[in-house]
Formats: structure tokens, sequence, C-alpha cells
């Protein structure tokens, strides 16, 4: 049975193979038909591929094409960035408005705090100077408790429901 | 190769020159482009892919430790980039229920015979179809492509001797029909 070095071919039609390989391939081949016409065959392969990709142009405007993306990409990082320096400015500015207007904020702050306290001390006062006023304010707290427990109860039961 | 001309320009596009950086897209576009569409067959997805795979060069050109090793390094996205397309058209599950849009090229006097060699190559498998892109069309030498596709050199030998008669099969079926 003769051995075929077909799977040497293509190697051998590469220039790949060492001195010994080579002359070996070569030698088959003049005695050897079918691996004659096969290395033909394989060459004829080689050739239509790079004669068809050869004649493939690329686009013309692929350069601009990656130009333009790689401006693009560029402008949006810059816009991601401008982003997120607005929460930096809004703390910023409070940290700013904070020392320029802290103190007008804390003396108005401190006034509104007195006048709550002089208008509970003022409520309490009124209803301890008047018996009925103080019975009728007990009895008008007890009717909202009520009121608001019934009414929870209602809702807490239409929910379940 | 890489001459002393070219070394230069990849060298300012790795400093984040853009000029240098378009004049490397200018000289490589054709290789980056005439490789997708064999790997891809669609001269739609080989422009997306091909922009997609500048720029990425652009982003990562500074990691890259050796100039010489540029035109590899480059084909190692763009190979990366067409794997993971066709992945994602194998997930649609479009790739072999539609055929792919292929586009004659009106530069080309006989739109037909190229689109059999494209058509052809499509059928082969994905690792066949690369190393005989790799080298009968890109140029590169087995130890380049084994180094590229990281496998024995032995691998790219047999691989390219199979895709080859697988090849030669699919166009004389071509031809039959």
């Amino acid at each position: 049975m003769t051995y075929h070095l077909e799977d040497q071919l293509s190697a051998y039609m590469d220039g790949e193979l060492t001195v010994e390989e080579r002359q070996q391939v070569e030698s088959h081949l003049e005695s050897c038909e079918s691996c004659q016409v096969l290395l033909e065959e394989l060459l004829s392969v080689q050739s239509t591929v790079i004669h068809a990709f050869g004649r493939i142009q690329e686009p013309e405007d692929l350069e601009i094409r990656v130009l333009q993306a790689l401006s693009d990409k560029k402008e949006r990082a810059t816009a991601e960035k401008g982003w997120l320096l607005v929460p930096l400015a809004a703390f910023v500015s409070l940290v700013i408005l904070w020392f320029a207007a802290g103190a007008i904020f804390a003396k108005v702050l401190h006034g509104f705090l007195k006048l709550m306290i002089a208008l509970v001390y003022m409520g309490s006062h009124l209803l301890s100077g008047v018996p009925v006023l103080s019975g009728l304010t007990v009895l008008l707290s007890l009717l909202i408790i009520t009121a608001s427990v019934y009414s929870l109860r209602r809702l807490l039961q239409t929910s379940t429901s | 190769m890489v001459d002393a001309e070219l070394y230069h320009i990849i060298h300012g596009a790795k400093d984040g020159n853009q000029e240098a950086f378009a004049e490397l897209v200018r000289r490589y576009k054709g290789h980056v482009y005439r490789y997708a569409v064999g790997m891809l067959n669609s001269r739609m997805d080989a422009e997306d892919v091909s922009q997609e795979a500048f720029v990425k060069a652009f982003y990562s050109l500074s990691g890259l430790d050796n100039e010489y090793a540029f035109s590899s390094w480059m084909m190692t996205i763009v190979s990366n980039l067409c794997k993971d397309r066709l992945k994602k058209r194998n997930k649609e599950q479009d790739f072999r229920d539609e055929p792919d849009e292929c586009i004659a090229d009106s530069s080309v006097s006989d739109p037909l015979a190229k689109l059999s060699v494209e058509e052809s190559l499509a059928r082969l498998s994905v690792d066949h179809r690369e190393v005989i892109l790799l080298h009968d069309v890109q140029g590169y030498q087995y130890e380049e492509i084994a180094k590229l596709l990281n496998v024995p050199i032995g691998t790219v030998k047999s691989r390219l001797f199979t895709a080859r008669m697988s090849l030669r099969k699919e166009l004389a079926k071509e031809d039959q029909e």
C-alpha cells in the first residue's frame, strides 16, 4: 500500500517544511499522480482565496467613522464628568451659604424657638386659670382619642378583609 | 515586519497622539476589514466590528508592550470581537436559519465569483476560517499564527491542511451548483 503525504502538501506549498521533509514530499510527488493533482487543487484554492479577498475594498469612510466614534466617546465622557460635578457643586454652595448666612439663620431659629416657648407657656396658663376650659380640653382630647381608635380599627378591618 | 517609520507612528499613537492613531487606522483598516468580512460573511457586521476594534485599540494601546507586535495585537482584538459577534449570532439562532447580508461590492467585476468564496469560507468552522484568513489573506507564517492563537505550530499545520481540504470541497460544491 502506498503511503501518501497529503497532510504535508499544505505545509509544503507554504514553504513550512524542513529540508528533509521537503525532499521527501518532492520525491513522492515525482511518482504520485494523485498527490500532484491534490497539490494543484490546493494551490488553486489558495489562489482563489487570495484573489477574492484582495478585491474586497474597505469602506472609504471607515477611518472617519473610527475618529468620529472616538470623539463621540470623549464628549460623552466629558459630559458624564460634568454630571458628576453637579452634586459636588450643590454641596459646596450649601457650605458657602452656611458660612455666609449661618449667623442670621441661627438668630432667626433662636427667635422662633423663644416665641414657641412663650406660646406654650401662655396656653397652659390660660387653661389652669379657667377650670371649665381645662375640663373641656380633657373631654375634647378623650373624644379625639376615641374617634382615632375607632377609625383605626375600621381601617384595619377593611384592609384585612 | 515593522519598519522604522511605522514604529514611530505606533509609538506616537501609544502616547495618545490622535494624528498618529489616524495614520495607523489608514494603514491597517484594509487588513482588519478583510479579516472581519471573512470571519463574519457580512459587510455590515464587518464594518461595525472593524470600527469597534480600532476604538478598542485606541483605548488599550498604552498596554501594548512591544511596538513590533502591533499587527498581531490588532489582529487579536479583531479576532476576539468577531468571535463574540458569532457567538451572539448563534445565541439569536440567526446564523444558520437566515442567510447573512452579503452586499456585492460594486467595484468587483464578477460579484458572483467573489460571493461564492466568501460563502464557501463561511461554511467552515471558525477555527478553520481563521487559519485560512490569517495565512492566505493576512500573510502570517505558521509560527506567527501559532503565537497569535496560542496553539502549537503542529496544530496550525494540521488545521490549515484540514481547512483547505474542506474549502476545496465547498468550492467544488459551488462549481457543481
